[in-house]
């Protein structure tokens, strides 16, 4: 029993109702903005250092015994995507600060990012079917509101396709929760564990694990139930554009990686194949979308399609390893994602519009935010030896050894699209001859947002560096999401041993 | 009972999918309201045939009782999902004083090529 796997949801959740109703726009809001923000990614760095070695932190809400209580379960995955996701929160909310001046920014911005981070934290640390689903509504419903609270006349036409789609998805896995709940008779993730040793090989089983992946691939944005994100992403400010790239669709990949590894046992093979295939689209897909568009946004935008696909395909193939490669591109894409978001944003701060045919001479007028750019950029593609280039070597590995030669392919063919796109960027916007009228960046503003994302250029510069330990820790976080007879004994140790008497896989 | 149920829940659900995918956005709203009614439904019908059973309290030998937990469900749903819906509304009704329609095809029909409205 451990108190800080709720310390992490309570956190934000604080700060969310705080902000909420200290509406004015001052320099001290925006200061315990910011303040509380970094403090709950020291809080999840602290539970990230405590779980490194595959330890499960558990706590029961209301102190009920499990399964009854609501279980808030802290395991080396969550806890390493708490940190990011917290940490990537927490220098989006510096750049919004640097962004705009605070009495510019809609009042309610910044209580509706803490309330994201709140569901996003309650996502990666409940042990509950139907708690997932709340934080994912949670976590949804700020999302909305971000999306539109900011946006003019034209661009609010866009957010009808991402919420339309989000509400099918919320319908879908609500009822896949309520059919757990009649076949398991639980929704406690530990307690599914143990009563599903009679159903392995169930077709019902079978048809939950679709419907669920189903759910949690609308909002992971997977081909072909990925329409609503390239079109509605980038007409976000760039500060949310980056919380959302880093945080929302990254949410349904952990789901699928915690229902699929932990929580039920395996279904029919060809569901896992099937998954594989529509992965491997997604990559090519999400890869083709990226080099045919023209704003740098809508580029990364297509790009986080491609890079969904890049990480379900190692998923797929359901080994140890390919968990490790879909674990470690996840973390990596995170940060660098957000990253590029930001970099977008200052171009548009120096620009006034980030359409490649107008932009351009950036290499001279600002080298720093070029080299972060060319860092971040060539990290995401997976050039060697950045933090990208193991995830995928990893990926590659995963599927040569299990002869899945067509995914492993079309894996490649997103990663040389990918580059192909972000060379296209870094041609068009840093390397070309400067255009009129000529970029500024005489504006302390624009120091102080690239100064901001150096901090997470570090994070990535430090996953490349210690590209050693990274691998290893995500060995330890795939070995404890397969684990699952592990997972239950921790979660349910607190009533004894005895539940777990026969029944288990 | 459960075969009665599992009708009307198909039928809400073929109807709300129906209306959801209608290019109409109030049409879409109402689809919505029918499925999330029939999740609703659906996760009552998780709790089994109530018949000969008595209401779940504790110390009043009410036994067999009828399961509660699906109740705790719907009512977070329903919560849920009003709230959504509330937002919904909002968002359809400024896209009509917006843009003077709520058709879709209207909607996205202009200025397709993702030109920026910035002045």
């Amino acid at each position: 029993m451990s108190p800080l796997p709720a310390m992490a949801v309570l956190l934000p959740l604080f700060s969310a109702l705080v902000l909420f109703f200290w509406a004015k726009p001052s320099p001290l809001r925006s200061g315990f903005s910011v303040g509380f923000s970094v403090a709950q990614a020291l809080l999840c760095w602290w539970l990230a250092m405590q779980t490194r070695h595959g330890e499960i932190l558990a706590c029961m809400a209301g102190n009920w015994s499990p399964p009854y209580g609501i279980a808030l379960v802290v395991d080396p995955l969550s806890a390493v995507m708490m940190a990011l996701a917290s940490s990537v929160a927490a220098t989006a909310v510096l750049f919004s600060h640097y962004e705009m001046p605070a009495a510019r920014q809609h009042p309610l911005r910044m209580p509706l990012v803490h309330t994201m981070m709140m569901g996003a934290n309650l996502a990666f640390a409940t042990g509950d079917l139907f708690n997932l689903f709340v934080a994912f509504e949670i976590t949804l419903v700020a999302s909305y509101a971000l999306m539109v609270i900011e946006s003019d006349s034209w661009e609010i036409r866009h957010a009808v396709p991402y919420v339309a789609i989000n509400l099918v998805g919320s319908a879908l896995f609500l009822t896949a929760a309520g059919l757990v709940y009649s076949l398991f008779g639980t929704l406690n993730f530990a307690d599914i564990i143990v009563r599903s040793g009679s159903l392995v090989g169930d077709p019902r089983m079978t048809f939950l694990v679709i419907i669920l992946c189903l759910a949690f691939s609308i909002k992971a944005g997977v081909v072909p139930l990925h329409h609503w994100l390239p079109n509605s992403y980038p007409t976000l400010p760039p500060a949310c554009a980056a919380l959302f790239g880093g945080l929302l669709t990254k949410i349904g990949v952990y789901a699928i990686l915690r229902c699929l590894g932990t929580v039920f046992p395996p279904a029919f093979p060809g569901v896992y194949e099937a998954l594989g295939w529509l992965a491997a689209v997604t990559a090519v897909v999400g890869g083709l979308g990226a080099v045919s568009r023209d704003r740098i946004r809508d580029i990364l935008s297509f790009h986080i399609i491609g890079q969904i696909g890049l990480m379900l395909l190692p998923a797929a193939l359901m080994t140890r390893g390919g968990f490790t490669a879909a674990i470690l591109i996840l973390w990596h894409n995170m940060v660098v994602k957000s990253s590029l978001f930001l970099i977008g944003g200052v171009v548009l701060a120096i620009h006034g519009t980030d359409r490649l045919s107008k932009i351009g001479g950036l290499l001279r007028a600002s080298p720093w935010l070029a080299g972060l750019f060319a860092i971040q950029a060539f990290s995401l593609a997976g050039l060697p030896p950045l933090s990208g280039f193991w995830g995928k070597l990893l990926a590659l590995e995963a599927g040569i050894t299990r002869y899945e030669y067509g995914w492993v392919a079309a894996g490649m063919i997103g990663g040389v699209l990918t580059l192909i796109s972000m060379v296209k960027i870094w041609n068009s916007a840093f390397a070309a001859a400067s255009v009129e009228p000529a970029p500024t960046t005489t504006d302390t503003r624009l120091w102080k947002m690239a100064a901001t994302i150096s901090i997470l250029c570090v994070l990535t510069l430090g996953m490349t560096v210690l590209a050693g330990p990274m691998v290893k820790l995500s060995r330890v976080a795939a070995a404890g999401v397969m684990d699952r007879t592990g997972y239950a004994e921790s979660v349910l140790e607190l009533v004894g041993k005895d539940r777990l008497g026969g029944g288990m896989p | 009972m459960q075969t009665d149920t599992a009708c009307i829940v198909a039928a809400l659900f073929g109807c709300g999918l129906y209306l959801v995918l209608s290019r109409n956005l109030v049409r879409t709203l109402f689809g919505f309201l029918l499925l999330s009614n029939a999740v609703n439904l659906l996760l009552l019908a998780t709790s089994g045939d109530p018949r000969g059973k008595e209401a779940p309290i504790v110390g009043a030998g009410n036994f067999p009782a009828v399961d509660p937990l699906p109740q705790a469900l719907i009512l977070t749903a329903i919560v849920i999902s009003f709230a959504v819906t509330a937002f919904l509304v909002v968002l359809v009704y400024r896209l009509a004083l917006d843009h003077g329609t709520t058709d879709s095809e209207k909607l996205f029909a202009a200025r397709s090529d993702g030109e920026e409205n910035t002045p």
